[in-house]
């Protein structure tokens, strides 16, 4: 990791161990830190999805199914089986890793858009089986009772200590997928995104490449929705649709591809967004609808190219002004 | 015997009823420049293309270095030993120049996901490595200016500096150089001849696909004539000028005139 990306880490982490100390300071913000905690376990799965799609170029429209499968995992182990919790955990993101090896084996081969295809299918398969197999998944109603994750004996329960859980989660997952984009896995990948003949002619295997990194995202995925189950302690299909993916393929395209930053900044929006336009009642959807295409229309590189532009500026401003003096 | 590093034999590569390259056989001596020439569509790509695993033959046999190269992935070429640049230029355009050449280390490196992610022991002596090659093949090619500026803005001349520098990066014992100076101007096209000739200084057999016969006649040990995907002439620069066959089909007589 360069020192900059190291120093952006570093003061992102400080600002999220002190925000909710800020947000219980008043009775209106407090719910925000459970806001916070579906923007942490958002952005563990964006960054999956902003691996493949950012940086090798491929899209998945399957990223709820990962999702779900480390939640009934999770569920399914602790509650029929007593399974401890962080093993739960560990058997989601196994299994999710093996799925997505199987899946993109023989459609990462394939160029274009086969793999948004076989996502898609994938994905309703899934959800299919959610609903259907229901000695083992509860069907469409679900289950529940999913014990908590807990520490040395304490279970992690309330807002607050869950809040802290999931962020440490998010942030070495960031910290990991920076680490991957800067280093020798990363540069293969994107030099796959703009010529994967060149890369080949290097020695790069192109396709092995590609499934790796879309077996990260599913790992990522799993440990996002194995998270969701053990905050929620419940889980039923409908979370785990296909409208789930596409929110995960916004929260990536709206927070800004070229960068896994871009992952967190809209998970964000997406999460408060929908908070803030309570007020229009009925209007709210419409509201977002728009919000969300000015992004796309007037910053193609998302939030976080917006404000990684903007900090520019200011910074060059800033230094220019010194200058004068 | 001299010292064979390539041997190619009866190759055929047919594309529904086009022959491209037709029973071509010919061998290639280590550590020399051998020129690939004939006219537009005589099957050079074609050939290249071959050997790098780009293509796979119809019929015929490569040899690289005494081992029959079985005709599955370009990567497994590549790590046989061979580099290659391409006709139309395949930079990384949105990495920079250095990262480029980085890439151009994937073979002499070999860090995965799992220990990148997590930067466990290594990967930073690795990484430090990479860069400190990458930086050497940078300066062979004079391009430390341009280090961290995105490739595809790199004038022409430079970017095919730079994807030589880059295929030299991955340590081959063969390049196959597909058109290095075409589209360059006259100092362009000076220093990339410098470049091939210092290729071969240091020892690695080159194949050069080339249109410019002024070129190819001032650096070539050894031309090889095809046309219509067939042999067709063989041997030095001087004796290939001289040939009648190749005169006829190909070069015309005002063209040679004009190399000598």
């Amino acid at each position: 990791m360069t020192t900059n990306t190291a120093l952006k880490v570093s003061s992102f982490t400080v600002f999220i161990m002190i925000l909710p100390w800020v947000l219980n300071l008043s009775s209106a913000t407090a719910y925000y830190v459970d806001v916070m905690i579906f923007v942490a376990i958002h952005s563990i799965i964006g960054c999956g999805l902003s691996l493949l799609l950012g940086y090798a170029g491929q899209i998945s429209l399957g990223q709820a199914a990962f999702y779900g499968i480390g939640a009934y995992t999770s569920g399914i182990l602790t509650v029929r089986m007593d399974v401890n919790p962080w093993f739960a955990m560990a058997a989601g993101i196994f299994v999710a890793s093996a799925i997505a090896t199987a899946i993109g084996i023989p459609t990462l081969r394939l160029r274009g858009h086969y793999l948004a295809m076989a996502t898609l299918g994938f994905g309703m398969i899934v959800f299919i089986v959610f609903n259907e197999y229901i000695a083992l998944t509860g069907g469409p109603s679900g289950f529940g009772n999913i014990p908590p994750l807990s520490l040395m004996g304490h279970p992690i329960e309330s807002s607050f200590s869950f809040y802290y859980l999931s962020w440490l989660a998010a942030i070495i997952v960031l910290t990991a997928s920076l680490n991957i984009v800067n280093s020798r896995p990363g540069r293969a990948l994107r030099s796959i995104h703009d010529s994967d003949k060149a890369s080949a002619s290097l020695g790069i295997n192109v396709a092995m490449a590609k499934v790796k990194i879309f077996v990260v995202s599913g790992a990522f995925g799993a440990l996002a929705g194995s998270l969701y189950a053990h905050y929620l302690t419940f889980v039923n299909p409908p979370a785990f649709d296909v409208f789930f993916s596409l929110k995960v393929l916004m929260i990536v395209v709206i927070g800004g591809i070229g960068s896994v930053w871009g992952a967190v900044f809209g998970a964000a929006l997406l999460n408060f967004l929908p908070e803030w336009l309570v007020f229009l009642h009925d209007f709210d959807v419409l509201a977002y609808g728009i919000i969300l295409l000015l992004v796309v229309m007037f910053s193609p590189q998302g939030i976080y190219g917006l404000l990684a532009g903007a900090a520019g500026y200011f910074f060059k401003f800033i230094r220019k002004e010194s200058d004068h003096d | 015997m001299t010292d064979q590093i390539l041997e190619v034999k009866n190759l055929t590569k047919r594309f529904k009823g086009l022959v491209a390259v037709d029973r071509l056989s010919f061998s290639l001596e280590t550590g020399i420049i051998k020129s690939l020439i004939g006219p537009n569509g005589a099957g050079k790509t074609t050939l290249i293309n071959m050997i790098t695993g780009f293509l796979s033959p119809t019929a015929g046999e490569i040899i690289f270095r005494n081992r029959l190269q079985k005709h599955n992935q370009a990567h497994r070429i590549a790590a046989s030993g061979i580099a290659r640049t391409f006709q139309t230029i395949e930079l990384f355009k949105n990495m920079t120049t250095l990262e480029n050449i980085m890439v151009g280390c994937h073979l002499r490196s070999a860090k995965e996901i799992i220990s990148s992610a997590f930067r466990l022991p290594g990967v930073k002596k690795e990484e430090e490595k990479i860069r400190d090659l990458a930086w050497h093949h940078l300066k062979s090619v004079n391009l430390e200016k341009y280090a961290g500026q995105k490739a595809g803005n790199l004038p022409l001349g430079e970017q095919k500096m730079l994807e030589m520098a880059r295929a030299m990066a991955s340590n081959p014992s063969l390049i196959l150089l597909d058109e290095p100076v075409a589209g360059l101007n006259e100092a362009e096209s000076q220093r990339a001849m410098e470049m091939i000739l210092s290729i071969r200084g240091q020892g690695v057999t080159v194949i050069l696909v080339e249109h410019d016969m002024k070129v190819v006649m001032q650096i070539s040990d050894e031309v090889l004539v095809i046309n219509y995907g067939r042999w067709l002439a063989e041997g030095s620069p001087r004796d290939i000028q001289k040939d009648p066959n190749v005169i006829d089909a190909y070069l015309g007589g005002e063209a040679i005139g004009a190399c000598h």
